[in-house]
């Protein structure tokens, strides 16, 4: 039997675990983030987060989001895997990010945290490999190194 | 008159070479599993320049740093880069359970990667997951092992450092499904350890030279470590052997290094792990165009050594000490190098792989 793995699950899974292995990152993340209101829509799906200095809250609506993302899954999975940059996927459409110059700086440097506390995360990679084959039987997910410990 | 070149080492030799390597060059590992202090760090570092294909190859087991971490938790990793026209490779990572690391010896299991000294050679023996790269190859130490301990460290206890500066290689290389035989290519192999974190106040440049004929009798390596931003060095030294033998050591009082003011500019850069590329996206390296050292001593003897860089490849790690990151750039370079040593003359032109470490 397989269930998929949606991004709002892997996200929510994701700061679970950085708040669990990694708080100071966890910490950061937020403070850098705070007070920003998030939608993040990957294919079909959105996610939307409400930003405090002490946690992320996932919400059902956001009346007016300082910052919303559009994206697709491989394009993530793209940036990932070094196929893509950040800015190649906003140039060529890919990664969509509409709020002020501000909050769009703002929203860089709290993603920046995020992924530092990824690579450092003992528990990462089984996290990504259940986002990068949403379909499998979470038992049979190949190993995958994303993660990197000095 | 050249003597017998390293190719061809003597069996009585050879056995004194295997000793010493069993000797000085075994893996020390981590106190931290026992109660000890954490923050253990141990690579063996292989490096192979063939004229067609040039290989990296690293295995390594670092404590975990993370303050909560289990006692003993540490990270086995593997890095192997390939470059044949550009690079190829990545670091690979593996849990505890896939690997096994012996301390008295050089015998390393991460899932089916394998290293090993045994009867007078160290085995290879190493197949990425993701990327098309596998290697299967012997590498047979030539010359003496040196042991250089207690290098300096501003943050923390000393490095060491045991260097097999040249070895011979039979095996082969397989890159995206096309095979590159390996025999009869030379080889410089190391070994560190001590207890430190990335990110601490240190950097260093570090290279070695493989002289492009194999009858030139000499190889050298050097090294400068210094504090993240290079203005006080701590240690540097040059180590040159002849033949099997180390002839000669430049310490810091005899050394003085020189680098361009201009930077390598290459097209691109590799980065792995390749997720890395997120936190440190930038193509521009802090890797100048040439290095120089240069060594003289009272006595007359004198070096002179110039590598200039050709290519670049980056591993990058998260530092420890904060949200940063710590770049390996491992460079090759074309080399020449002059001088004289005891009234003999010096001059012949090898290949290099240079590493300068930055901190972002």
């Amino acid at each position: 039997m397989t269930t998929e793995y949606r991004f709002g699950t892997f996200l929510r899974d994701s700061f679970a675990t950085l708040q669990r292995e990694l708080p100071d990152i966890y910490a950061e993340m937020c403070r850098r983030l705070a007070p920003q209101d998030i939608a993040i829509t990957v294919d079909s799906e959105t996610v939307r987060l409400k930003f405090a200095r002490e946690a992320v809250l996932p919400v059902k609506r956001l009346a007016h989001p300082t910052v919303m993302v559009r994206t697709g899954r491989k394009a993530i999975l793209d940036l990932i895997d070094a196929r893509s940059t950040l800015l190649d996927a906003a140039v060529e459409e890919r990664l969509h990010l509409r709020g002020s110059p501000d909050d769009l700086a703002r929203f860089y440097d709290g993603l920046m945290a995020y992924l530092h506390g990824a690579v450092r995360s003992p528990s990462f990679p089984a996290l990504l490999q259940r986002f990068r084959y949403p379909a499998a039987r979470s038992g049979k997910a190949r190993r995958r190194n994303e993660r990197i410990h000095p | 008159m050249l003597s017998l070149a390293p190719a061809f080492v003597p069996s009585a030799t050879a056995g004194a070479i295997a000793g010493a390597i069993a000797c000085t060059d075994f893996t020390r590992r981590s106190p931290f599993a026992l109660g000890g202090p954490r923050d253990h760090k141990e690579w063996h570092h292989f490096v192979i320049l063939s004229g067609e294909i040039d290989l990296l190859v690293n295995f390594s087991c670092c404590d975990d740093a993370r303050r909560d971490a289990p006692q003993g938790a540490e990270f086995p990793r593997l890095v192997l880069l390939v470059r044949h026209h550009t690079w190829d490779g990545d670091v690979e990572q593996f849990s505890s359970e896939q690997a096994r690391v012996r301390g008295g010896q050089i015998d390393f299991a991460f899932a089916h990667n394998r290293l090993r000294f045994h009867d007078g050679a160290f085995e290879i023996s190493a197949a990425l997951e993701h990327r098309p790269v596998a290697v299967e190859m012997r590498l047979t130490p030539v010359a003496m092992p040196a042991y250089a301990p207690a290098i300096p460290m501003i943050d923390g206890p000393p490095l060491n450092w045991v260097v097999a500066p040249r070895l011979r290689v039979s095996g082969s290389v397989t890159l995206r499904g096309r095979r590159f035989d390996l025999d009869g290519a030379p080889a410089y192999h190391d070994h560190n350890w001590g207890r430190f974190l990335w990110g601490h106040d240190v950097s260093w440049e570090w290279g070695f030279v493989l002289p492009e004929c194999d009858d030139v009798p000499w190889c050298m390596t050097f090294v400068r470590l210094t504090n993240r931003a290079r203005t006080r060095a701590l240690a540097q030294q040059l180590l040159l052997w002849r033949n099997e033998h180390l002839v000669a050591l430049f310490r810091e009082p005899d050394l003085e290094p020189r680098t361009d003011l201009g930077h390598l500019r290459p097209s691109g850069v590799l980065k792995v792990p390749r997720v890395m590329a997120l936190l440190a996206p930038e193509t521009r390296v802090d890797v100048p165009r040439w290095f120089e050292m240069h060594a003289r001593r009272t006595n007359g003897d004198w070096l002179e050594c110039r590598c200039e860089a050709r290519d670049v490849a980056q591993v990058v790690i998260p530092s420890e000490t904060r949200l940063g990151v710590t770049i390996f750039n491992e460079v090759l370079a074309r080399t020449t190098v002059r001088g004289s040593l005891a009234g003999e003359p010096l001059d012949f032109r090898g290949r290099s792989v240079l590493e300068f470490i930055r901190d972002y």
